[in-house]
């Protein structure tokens, strides 16, 4: 038995939720007959649309040309005609112009065995061109395109390679449905990851909620002969983030402005580990995501295979539509998800689940002023004072405001779901950023 | 699932917010309610114990306190937050049992529309209405306030001088502990106090080789004169298990207190009764007196006490060393709240000097941490 570690300080426990997904088998949604594709589905630039109205596509084809320095290619998840070119609000507020591709034609690979290529005889910048050619992305919700993220870091070397297996946030349960369902792949993509950084330790790391996966992926280890160790850790939200997984495998904190590369730590997503073993072994392009449909609105909350721009909507659908009224539907995990208005939004690469709340899962507060009870210092596992930078905010210090740590802040929602006020701590500090950025260009002329 | 079971979305009720999109189950007003709820067991002791004047007390402190909250013009806030509740409902479990109304009233007005709301509210306000409101009772009548009614368990065997054990101590000579002074002046104790500890020593103490004199088993459960709600020990500690359990209050402040008023009891309890440095009882000290209510129900209150975990030390620490001081030096053994008040004053250099160590920064010299690549 390992060690139990943890997040030092702060963070929070939130419920459940519906988790109940996490012990069924992951099916595959239905093909949608209307794919709605963004071709903004990273951090970074958008992809530079390659496809015309009325022009054939194959799946896979590639509809959107990574374009610019951070920025990944988008394919055709189903074969079809490009309908329209359209433009539409993505969940969590960007623009983005979308290719709607109606279904027809054949599939070229749906259901068809593909052979495992042999990419240990390869060199390392095959398969970076490999990765990048499927359009691979972070796939536990940040997004950063992975070409991007695995390219050599400048400063040098990655010591630790961290398989993020904690689940990004409650009511998700997609990565554990993957590290189920698929060790195999996910030790070959730690192989694979290991012979493009050469870290001194491989780890994957599990939370409590995770850890039943353990004895499969053991297995998988040992039958591959694998250089990768499991961590247990506590289930404590944000585990899952970089900053405090890193804090707790290698021992090592850097602050929340900069990059866990600088400790000499690469952490990957099981999605995107997943995606990675696909683009590389198989050479498939990432069309496909794992998500997590849950939440008490449900009627069969389950973790499903989705093709790309498929509809929430249709998700929903298969799971059984609604048996309560849900008060909210977020795209995204609770604490830092986007609710939206509308079903028609397309499934992306960064979408980790569609969840339906009902009223009482909200547990919604009425604004009154903070009451200084210190409950979002003990929860910020940055260690920042939320309570702080809203006084300061309030009387529009933006200096004060940056020192006091602004840009340290992760978004992780912890203050804001703590805050017995309800004051929207997370809403005001990410205006706040952008406030403090442009003061900052004011000062600067 | 058939058809009927199934719910068709209603658009129009779907909220659009911010992240996060969940909250945790606690808000003002659970911890407000929360909070009456937790001193309700020693409240209904202290009014088996005190009888119609404890009631008497009581209603006032909350009535006055709620009207007053309900007939002030605002914005934000109502009654229903149970704010008000709990201002007057603590203020006056620190009360005598046997107080003057029109005082209880007077001060449950003042700690609403003075030291609440002056300031602009609930969050606003810079110090702990309730304690504010039992300090402003002291200093208009203390005579009144520092005269205790014995409990119906010691009722026959009254002591008309209206002073509660940790007064009474201190009008002796030199050189006793506070035990042996209570029993000097044939203080009270029930036949109950007798057998517990006769049993406790027996069964569970002598065998770790230690003796409990008879004396402590009354003040644990409650039967000693006091303020209405300060004296079961034992019923306030269930209530603040149930607080703390809730997380309505974190440990750390009232430990703090604890380790404070344990520390300064145990350097000076017995110096100020001439048994010298280091024989404080603290055991005696934490038994009577209020300082367990004022530990979990006082000094934990949000308003005036710091944001950061360590502040909350440093603070509670500084509170219970200064209600020992007070008790064993101050004019009054009772009415250690002031001791909250008093501290209160250096909260913003306390949330100044205490700042958290920030996540990836030194703790040391504060400067972000760098890791050197190791080839
Ligand atoms: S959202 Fe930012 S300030 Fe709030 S708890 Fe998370 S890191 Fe701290
Ligand atoms: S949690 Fe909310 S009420 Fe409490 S100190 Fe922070 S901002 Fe104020």
């Amino acid at each position: 038995m390992r060690l139990i570690r943890s997040i030092l300080k702060g963070g929070v426990y939130p419920p459940d939720g519906t988790r109940a997904a996490r012990n069924h088998p992951t099916w595959n949604a239905m093909i949608p007959a209307r794919c709605v594709v963004p071709l903004l589905q990273h951090a970074g630039s958008p992809a530079r649309r390659h496809v015309d109205v009325g022009q054939h596509v194959e799946e896979g084809t590639v509809i959107g040309a990574s374009h610019g320095y951070e920025s990944a290619r988008v394919h055709a998840p189903i074969p079809g005609v490009v309908t329209e070119i359209t433009r539409l609000t993505l969940a969590d507020g960007r623009e983005s112009k979308a290719v709607v591709i109606e279904l027809d034609g054949e599939f070229q690979q749906l259901g068809k065995s593909i052979q495992p290529r042999a990419w240990r005889g390869w060199k390392n910048s095959r398969i970076r061109e490999e990765i990048f050619h499927a359009g691979v992305v972070g796939l536990g919700g940040e997004g950063i395109p992975s070409h991007v993220k695995y390219s050599p870091p400048e400063n040098g070397l990655v010591e630790w390679l961290i398989i993020n297996g904690c689940e990004s946030e409650p009511y998700l349960s997609n990565d554990y449905s993957l590290l189920r369902e698929r060790p195999q792949q996910i030790v070959e993509a730690v192989e694979i990851l290991s012979r493009l950084f050469s870290p001194r330790r491989a780890v994957i790391a599990l939370t409590t909620h995770t850890r039943a996966a353990s004895s499969g992926l053991r297995k998988a280890i040992t039958a591959a002969d694998a250089r990768v160790q499991l961590q247990h850790l506590d289930d404590k939200y944000p585990q899952g983030d970089e900053h405090t997984l890193v804090r707790a495998v290698s021992g090592r904190a850097v602050r929340g402005a900069a990059s866990v590369t600088q400790a000499g730590c690469m952490v990957v997503n099981v999605g995107t580990a997943v995606a990675v073993y696909e683009a590389v072994v198989l050479g498939k392009p990432l069309v496909e995501r794992t998500l997590t449909v849950g939440g008490n609105a449900i009627a069969r909350p389950a973790n499903l295979k989705v093709r790309i721009g498929a509809s929430i909507g249709n998700l929903i659908e298969e799971c059984g539509g609604f048996k309560h009224a849900p008060r909210k539907i977020v795209i995204g995990g609770p604490m830092r998800g986007h609710a939206v208005a509308d079903l028609s939004q397309p499934v992306t690469k960064l979408t980790t689940g569609v969840l339906a709340l009902t009223e009482d899962e909200l547990y919604t507060v009425p604004e009154t002023a903070c009451v200084h009870c210190g409950r979002c210092v003990r929860a910020c596992p940055m260690g920042l004072e939320p309570v702080l930078l809203h006084l300061m905010i309030g009387q529009g210090d933006h200096r004060a405001v940056k020192e006091a740590g602004i840009f340290d802040c992760t978004e992780c929602g912890c203050c804001g779901f703590i805050c017995p006020s309800g004051i929207p701590l997370v809403d005001q500090l990410k205006q706040a950023k952008s406030w403090v950025r442009h003061e900052e260009s004011d000062d600067g002329e | 699932m058939t058809g009927s079971d199934r719910v068709e979305l209603d658009s129009s009720r779907l909220i659009v917010a911010g992240s996060p999109q969940i909250h945790d189950v606690l808000s003002t007003k659970s911890l407000n309610w929360y909070l009456v709820v937790a001193v309700l067991p020693a409240a209904l002791w202290g009014v088996v114990q005190f009888g119609l004047p404890a009631v008497a007390v009581l209603l006032t402190g909350v009535a006055t306190a709620t009207l007053t909250e309900a007939v002030i013009p605002k914005r934000v806030g109502s009654v229903a937050d149970g704010n008000a509740v709990a201002i007057g409902l603590v203020m006056s479990l620190m009360f005598p049992p046997e107080a003057p109304l029109l005082l209880v009233a007077a001060s449950a007005a003042f700690a609403i529309v003075v030291v609440k709301w002056a300031f602009g509210g609930l969050g606003h306000a810079i110090l702990n209405p309730a304690i504010a409101g039992r300090v402003l009772a002291q200093s208009l009548d203390p005579q009144a306030m520092n005269r205790f009614s014995m409990p119906v368990a010691l009722g026959d065997r009254a002591m008309d001088e209206g002073h509660t054990a940790a007064a009474m101590i201190r009008e002796m000579a030199e050189g006793l502990t506070p035990l042996e002074r209570l029993q000097h002046l044939e203080y009270p104790r029930t036949a109950f106090d007798e057998t517990i500890t006769a049993w406790l020593n027996g069964s569970v103490l002598e065998p770790l080789g230690i003796h409990l004199p008879g004396g402590y088993i009354d003040p644990f459960i409650g039967i000693a004169p006091g303020g209405i709600g300060e004296v079961s020990v034992l019923l306030l500690l269930v209530g603040s298990a149930f607080l703390i359990g809730k997380r309505v209050v974190a440990w750390h402040v009232p430990l703090a207190v604890f380790i404070g008023f344990a520390g300064g009891i145990a350097a000076w309890g017995g110096h100020a009764f001439g048994t010298g440095f280091f024989s404080g009882d603290v055991l005696f000290h934490s038994l009577h007196g209020g300082i367990v209510f004022l530990m979990f129900f006082c000094a934990t209150d949000n308003t005036a006490a710091p944001v950061t975990p360590g502040g909350m030390m440093v603070y509670g620490v500084l509170i219970g060393l200064s209600a020992a001081l007070l008790r064993l030096y101050g004019l009054y053994a009772e009415g250690l709240a002031v001791a909250v008040l008093v501290v209160s004053f250096f909260v913003p250099l306390i949330d100044y000097l205490t700042k958290p160590v920030r996540f990836g920064f030194s703790r040391r010299n504060g400067e972000p941490r760098l890791y050197k690549p190791r080839g």
